[in-house]
């Protein structure tokens, strides 16, 4: 009966533009697919975003979220006059500076280089190889980057000794830490960050690189004139979407890998939040922190976005 | 594509490049290769060495073990908090993958409907979330509000939805030809039909990457069950790992370690740590091959939209 009363439906391909009524009855039911994805937004991302307003109020825990008295910008007056926060925003944007320099390129280094491997099973499996530890949870990085840099049973001091040298505690000197969260962030993300790259180099037209060849330039002037500004547009993106993530330095990372030697020289925003909010409970002033990195989250993606725009770039949204 | 590049440049005399710099290319990749996989052969050599032999080792590399012992790895497979932990984390990690490819899938599909009224609305109302969060906290407590804080669900219910996994299966299916499901149409089947029996059967391959994605997220998650799950018998393997290693939590490590306790033959509390890690990397390096594929061909698919 239903399919009879269907087939006499005209062909929805041939309406062009239908009402909104005749289009509300075409996809009842494909409303009813969103209600599992719209309840979950409600209770778990605009739930979480209603309970911001903790960040203006003396949140007491028996009290709940509505119960709780206004007191205004208390906490982020607090905010500014708290030293360890203004070391917490310069570790976080020193860090993030650093990773920027460093990391991005490190993908696009990775792929060129992979790209000048002919071999083809050599470069299958080096570019499996180097994407594997991006599938390593921080935590087995932290472990092992613990066990091998310790002082006194690690791989690394061990290799200094036999070589007559003095160990070094790694993960207790800031300089070093820094050294290592940068070169552990490189070890872990190269291999997948160059896959973008690798993809855009892919869709480069082989005839430029025959026009190339046929004005003599070798693999280095092909690289220079024809690989790099292809992929110009896609190096653009990456670093737009790493400059619009500035106020995230790797919750993951340092929290796997710092400890109190170096606590206040790597403390980052999001571990700070951490600290306060979940081990100390002071839910109204970690949230006030927490708001104040989102909001400067939001305003550099907004910028980059519109960054990205001005040069002729597709931007995200 | 990448295979007609490919070919064009190897037919071509001229293009060999200079010897010197692409050796030095292939000793450079070599030695990133190394570098991942020589720590990891250091930890699984350390775990089966036992206190004699490292103490009367003198050689750092640990080409071979010092002295062989299974023990660690039995210790460790007596524990409770280990078999806890596994369950726990295949649980989410089985659970959690297949719903979140099901709702990932039953949100793109109306949403790639360009004349489904309120659609642009709908786009915003799950986009908003990629830019703007409530954060750790007011997560945390709307967690506890709906009840949710020490119960396992919790684990899979976090992490259902992500607006970035939903915007890339929509541009997916956008892209399939329409008579495809006109055909469908005509010979009666229902929306819900359509979807399951002739959209979804051509996605497999999108729904794979996505699947593999978050599969790998939730088998290395700790963090959410680190702050939301209270019973030691409810969290994650990688919760315990992190405690035995990171934390150097005594309690863990003497309940573990006491078993061996400093005999000749026994494992050291590093060789303890390194099994630890290994029999959590393990498994990760087991299923690494088989999914590697669709891991890059999801990067393309979302990155290269041209």
């Amino acid at each position: 009966m239903t399919a009879l009363r269907r087939k006499d439906r005209p062909n929805p391909a041939m309406l062009g533009k239908s009402s909104l009524r005749s289009r509300l009855i075409k996809y009842r039911w494909l409303y009813l697919f969103l209600v599992p994805a719209i309840i979950w937004y409600i209770i778990f991302a605009y739930g979480p975003i209603y309970g911001l307003q903790i960040a203006f109020k003396d949140f007491k825990i028996l009290k709940g979220i509505e119960g709780s008295a206004w007191v205004g910008m208390k906490h982020f007056n607090k905010m500014f006059a708290d030293r360890t926060f203004i070391r917490v925003m310069w570790n976080t944007v020193y860090i993030s500076l650093l990773k920027l320099v460093f990391i991005a390129p490190s993908g696009l280094v990775l792929a060129l280089l992979l790209n000048e491997v002919t071999h083809k099973f050599y470069r299958g499996l080096a570019s499996s190889i180097t994407m594997l530890p991006h599938f390593f949870s921080w935590v087995v990085i932290g472990s092992i980057l613990l066990e091998i840099l310790s002082p006194s049973t690690g791989m690394v001091n061990a290799i200094i000794r036999f070589f007559g040298g003095k160990p070094i505690y790694f993960l207790g000197e800031t300089n070093w830490f820094i050294f290592w969260v940068i070169l552990s962030d490189m070890w872990e993300s190269a291999g997948w960050n160059s896959i973008i790259f690798i993809a855009a180099i892919g869709a480069i037209s082989p005839d430029l690189y025959e026009a190339a060849q046929l004005d003599g330039a070798g693999r280095w002037k092909q690289l220079i004139h024809v690989t790099l500004p292809c992929i110009a547009g896609t190096i653009v993106v990456v670093m737009v979407l790493k400059v619009g993530s500035m106020m995230n330095a790797g919750f993951d990372q340092i929290y796997n890998m710092y400890n109190d030697a170096v606590m206040s020289d790597v403390d980052i925003i999001d571990t700070y939040v951490y600290r306060l909010g979940i081990q100390s409970s002071k839910y109204s002033y970690s949230t006030a922190v927490g708001l104040f990195k989102n909001v400067i989250n939001l305003a550099l993606v907004l910028l980059t976005n519109k960054f990205s725009k001005m040069i002729g770039q597709n931007g995200l949204f | 594509m990448i295979q007609a590049a490919e070919k064009k440049r190897r037919r071509s005399p001229i293009n060999r490049g200079n010897p010197v710099a692409k050796a030095l290319i292939y000793i450079f990749l070599l030695i990133f290769m190394i570098s991942v996989i020589y720590p990891i052969y250091y930890l699984l050599m350390y775990s089966v060495s036992n206190y004699g032999g490292l103490s009367t080792s003198t050689d750092p590399f640990m080409l071979y073990p010092k002295g062989f012992t299974l023990k660690a790895y039995e210790i460790f497979f007596s524990q409770n908090y280990i078999h806890t932990g596994f369950g726990v984390t295949i649980f989410r990690t089985i659970t959690g993958t297949f719903l979140t490819v099901i709702v990932t899938a039953l949100t793109a599909y109306p949403l790639s409907k360009r004349d489904l009224p309120g659609r642009k609305f709908l786009i915003w109302f799950f986009m908003l979330n990629m830019f703007f969060q409530g954060g750790l906290i007011p997560t945390y407590l709307t967690i506890k509000n709906v009840g949710l804080l020490d119960n396992i669900w919790v684990l899979v219910l976090v992490p259902l939805c992500n607006t970035y996994y939903i915007l890339l299966l929509r541009e997916y299916f956008e892209g399939l030809p329409e008579a495809l499901e006109e055909a469908a149409h005509i010979d009666g089947a229902s929306a819900l039909q359509i979807f399951a029996y002739v959209i979804l059967p051509i996605s497999i391959p999108s729904l794979m990457t996505i699947g593999t994605w978050v599969f790998f997220t939730h088998w290395n998650s700790y963090f959410d069950s680190m702050i939301y799950i209270s019973s030691t018998a409810k969290h994650v393997v990688q919760v315990h790992i992190r405690r035995l290693v990171i934390e150097q939590n005594n309690m863990l490590m003497a309940s573990t370690i006491a078993v061996s306790g400093g005999k000749m033959d026994q494992p050291t509390e590093q060789s303890m740590r390194a099994a630890g890690i290994m029999i959590t990397i393990v498994p990760v390096l087991i299923v690494y091959p088989f999914v590697r594929q669709y891991f890059s061909k999801g990067m393309v698919l979302g990155a290269v939209k041209g």
